[in-house]
């Protein structure tokens, strides 16, 4: 019987991390959020799994609002809202929260957030103590590579992360130790200094209870 | 005799330190409820094992390192298991490997609620949703295995003790604005009341403590029983030691002021030391360990020992030329009477089923006896004393002081002296409050009291004394039980009564239970969503692995060592645990779950706190029994009223001294009330002696009693300065009361 570690939980949530640090700007030039500040775009997510012929295809929306959370909103293939704050994760389904992951209680949770603090300001090298950085920079495009120094490592099942961008990041890849992959491209990325909707505030608000 | 019992002593405290310390080696034996006593037991055993440091500092790096060299330190001391193992990535692996077999039959509490509601479409939808939507989604080889995420969310679901503590790089670390806290949590593995235990743990986290110098220097934090029960310990010892001293030096004083000699001294200080020793021997013979509050009591009332030698030693001062012979056959019946009373009063204290008392007992009846024999046997042999210069006038001052109960002159001053009593009986009656809140009798030390609220601001972390204690004929009951009262438990939760609690059944279902879930998910979402979920995955549903459905044995969960929580909730086969923290109200705990079979709520403290109530009350009735025994014996001798006459120094000084202890605003405690029945025989010995004595010694008895009632001042009434509320109630209780007794001891006299 093969056993299944309740760590690939810790490796989804640390999925997340790797989402919210190419969701950043994530180039030392390029932006750095302050405060309040808000990141749209949209995004495509195709998700490899290993025996699937097909991968698991999503897209939609999402807001980053720095010193806040973010906010990733599926309109395909159906409505699913995730919020991630300092407190943890909750998710929506149609309007009804099915997911609420507490830092409290996935302690990974809040390891996230203060890596993706740093993320936020552009500071790819909090990811050195766990990754071998790897740049390439030409001319206005960049990419970078994450290698685990510990692929073994069951709280940080991420072997890989490929990322590629301009201004703002444009794809990132995650592998993971048995080769699932997520590969997520990000178009119409803005910078905004608009308020939130109340809708966002709202969702921010209850994600951070 | 003596010899051997020195001997056993020396070898018992060369064996093993047969000191306790804990409470609860005091406790009653006999209580109502055996499970209750034993769960308590169970619970105190592996509760007071569990301690936790807390190391902070404003940079991270310096919080860690000092952690680790803690940690280290401790670990090294061979008393404390690997620190933070139930923390562990391992420990994490262990779970995984225990539940997954057995997922079939298991469902997180609220998607059992969905699919018992008919919502297995919104469990489906949420499994598509984590699947497809930013990580959360598992990777294919769960999907194969659990296409609708049940598992991760029954994991995620299992009540821990909620902390605002994080797991990180194997420590569990909270951030705030006074910087990083590390938390240590340790599990002894010796016994946390071994005096030698507590004092090696403590000395390593304060000789590691005082290495720290500098500004730049780590907070520390400590919480736990063994840290609490060391301060308790050292504060008895330091202070019993030092009212020791106070005592057995003014008693020396005493001796050397009316005896004025040295072998008198030695005669007498033999006498103590025979009983002390006799005493103590005895006890380990039969108990094999002693309590440091029996051996600090014992002591006290092996004080008591010293009035026989007093007695003797006082007929030294007759005159006449008696052979020592001649003057301890004179006061032989008296001695002989007050051994015989003192023994039927402490064996009094034996059918009380306090451990404890019943220490005090045999130690007391044997170190009286020991005394008395030494005092019959050994102090006329060794006595070639004359009369001393001094005995004429100190027997004339004796004399003068008793002319107070007899000289008309002083007959007002006698009535006032009455009235003055009678007072304070009448004004005091009414105030007679009882209380036997433990917690107000033996206050906890201050210092750690303030750290464990720090720890519990850093951390949320707390130490749970109330639980609910489930009872059934076998585990799978006891699991159904608690499966019953859960929908209650979460109902006080969400009102605030509770903050969280633990049952075992959240950790493992009763088999009807995991057998139940197996249904529900077959029949409300396998069967009806899984094709459809399948599909939108492009996943074969030959590709699906169903899950076995061997169910989890509560046993085998035991016996894994996976959840450490579960190993301390469940204390033997049918006999759980669900603690509870937070509780705001008690009471509508009890109200609650009146009524249910097999559920009952504890609450140690409160519960010793009645118990130490009902004893009151039990030691009240003691005393009133041997009041009628003593007196029937009294009668047997003296006749019916030179037994009033005899009993009427002791019943003045039972009046008096709860009264008096109630006007200066003392409670009625059931260490009053002990006290009270140790009073009677301390102040009968007076009487009877008098009663006994012929009228030509009557000055030489009354120097005894008198000498003897300061000794006993001395011993125990200085217990009146301890700062422990308990022990200053008992100690002026026998101070006031051995006071009046002394004083109107000449009443006694035919």
């Amino acid at each position: 019987m093969k056993s299944l570690k309740p760590n690939g939980l810790f490796a989804a949530a640390l999925l997340c991390f790797a989402l919210l640090v190419s969701a950043a700007p994530a180039s030392a030039q390029t932006v750095t959020l302050a405060d309040g500040q808000i990141l749209r775009g949209q995004f495509e997510q195709k998700r490899y799994l290993s025996g699937l012929a097909n991968p698991v295809r999503s897209s939609g929306t999402f807001t980053l609002v720095a010193g806040r959370g973010l906010i990733w909103t599926t309109t395909k293939p159906f409505p699913t809202t995730t919020v991630m704050t300092e407190a943890g994760l909750v998710q929506d389904v149609k309007g009804k929260e099915t997911v609420r992951l507490a830092a409290s209680r996935l302690p990974i949770m809040s390891k996230l957030y203060t890596m993706f603090g740093a993320a936020l300001t552009g500071n790819w090298e909090v990811m050195q103590s766990a990754f071998a950085l790897t740049r390439q920079q030409k001319g206005q495009a960049w990419s970078i590579r994450l290698d685990s120094l510990r692929p073994d490592d069951p709280n940080l099942p991420i072997k890989a992360i490929n990322a590629r961008g301009q201004k703002l990041l444009d794809e990132v890849e995650v592998v993971k130790p048995n080769d699932d992959r997520d590969v997520l491209s990000f178009f119409n990325q803005r910078l905004e200094g608009a308020p939130l909707t109340a809708e966002e505030d709202a969702f921010l608000t209850r994600a951070q209870r | 005799m003596v010899l051997a019992a020195g001997g056993f002593l020396v070898f018992s405290f060369h064996r093993a330190n047969p000191l306790r310390t804990d409470l609860t080696a005091l406790l009653p034996l006999e209580l109502q409820d055996p499970a209750r006593q034993k769960a308590n037991e169970l619970i105190s055993r592996s509760l007071a094992r569990r301690f936790v440091v807390l190391v902070s500092h404003k940079d991270e790096a310096q919080a860690r390192t000092r952690a680790a060299e803690l940690a280290a330190a401790l670990e090294g001391t061979g008393l404390v298991g690997p620190i933070g193992e139930d923390f562990s990535p391992d420990q994490l692996k262990k779970l995984g490997t225990l539940y997954f077999p057995h997922r079939d039959g298991l469902l997180s509490p609220a998607d059992r609620e969905a699919l018992l509601a008919d919502q297995g479409q919104e469990l489906a939808e949420r499994a598509l949703a984590q699947i497809a939507g930013p990580g959360v989604g598992a990777d294919a080889r769960l999907l194969k295995t659990d296409p609708f995420l049940l598992f991760p969310s029954f994991l995620l679901n299992l009540p821990f003790p909620a902390t605002r503590l994080a797991l990180e790089d194997g420590m569990l670390v909270r951030r705030d604005e006074n910087g990083t806290h590390i938390l240590l949590p340790a599990k002894l593995l010796a016994d946390p009341f071994d005096l030698k235990v507590q004092e090696a743990l403590v000395s390593t986290v304060n000789r590691y403590e005082a290495s720290l110098k500098g500004s730049d220097r780590p907070a520390l934090h400590r919480l736990g029983a063994v840290f609490f029960a060391e301060a308790g310990a050292r504060k008895a010892i330091d202070e019993s030691s030092g009212l020791a001293g106070l005592s057995l030096a003014g008693t020396i004083l005493l001796m050397l002021l009316v005896f004025r000699g040295l072998r008198p001294l030695m005669n007498n200080l033999l006498v103590i030391g025979v009983g002390v020793v006799t005493g103590l021997s005895a006890c380990l013979l039969v108990f094999e360990q002693v309590h440091v509050a029996v051996l600090l009591f014992g002591i006290g009332l092996v004080g008591i020992a010293a009035d026989y030698g007093f007695y003797y030693t006082a007929t030294a001062f007759s005159v006449g030329g008696k052979t020592p012979g001649q003057r301890l056959t004179g006061i032989l019946p008296g001695l002989t009477m007050a051994l015989l009373i003192a023994v039927l009063g402490y064996g009094a204290l034996a059918l009380a089923p306090f451990p404890g008392l019943r220490q005090i007992a045999v130690f007391s009846a044997v170190g009286l006896t020991g005394a008395y024999l030494t005092t019959v046997l050994w102090l006329p042999l060794t006595d070639t004393r004359k009369a001393p210069a001094h005995a004429l006038k100190t027997l004339g001052t004796v004399l003068w002081l008793s002319r107070f109960w007899n000289a008309r002159r002083w007959r007002a001053l006698r009535l006032g002296f009455c009235a003055g009593l009678a007072l304070i009986v009448a004004a005091g009656l009414w105030r007679v409050e009882f209380d036997d809140d433990l917690r107000k009798l033996q206050p906890l030390d201050a210092s750690l009291s303030a750290e464990q609220a720090a720890i519990a601001a850093v951390t949320g972390l707390n130490l749970t004394t109330q639980y609910l204690l489930i009872e059934a004929e076998s585990d799978e009951r006891a699991l159904q039980t608690e499966e019953r009262i859960a929908p209650m438990l979460g109902a006080w939760q969400q009102s605030g009564l509770i903050r969280a609690a633990q049952s075992p059944a959240a950790y493992v279902p009763s088999l009807a239970r995991q057998e139940e879930n197996g249904k529900l998910r077959r029949e409300k979402l396998a069967e009806p969503f899984l094709a459809e979920l399948l599909e939108a995955l492009g996943l074969q549903a030959g590709a699906i692995s169903a899950a076995p459905e061997g169910r989890l044995e509560l046993a085998a969960a035991l016996d894994s060592r996976a959840n450490s929580f579960l190993n301390e909730l469940v204390l033997a086969p049918g006999l759980h645990v669900v603690t509870l923290q937070g509780v705001t109200d008690p009471e509508r705990i009890r109200r609650d779950i009146a009524g249910m079979a097999g559920v009952k709520f504890a609450d140690p403290t409160a519960d010793l706190s009645s118990l130490l109530g009902l004893y009151r009350l039990r030691a009240l009735a003691l005393l009133a029994l041997s009041l009628v025994v003593i007196f029937a014996l009294a009668a047997w001798r003296y006749g019916l009223r030179g037994a009033a006459r005899t009993l009427a120094p002791s019943l003045a000084a039972l009046a008096v001294a709860p009264c008096a202890l109630a006007l200066l605003g003392y409670p009625l405690t059931f260490f009053t009330a002990m006290a009270m029945v140790l009073l009677l025989s301390f102040t009968m010995d007076y009487s009877v002696f008098c009663a006994e004595a012929k009228r030509e010694t009557r000055p030489i008895t009354l120097l005894a009693v008198w000498m003897a009632a300061l000794a006993t001042i001395l011993s125990f009434g200085v217990l009146g300065l301890s700062s422990t509320p308990a022990v200053a109630g008992f100690g002026l209780t026998v101070l006031i009361g051995v006071a009046v007794a002394g004083l109107l001891a000449p009443i006694a006299a035919r």
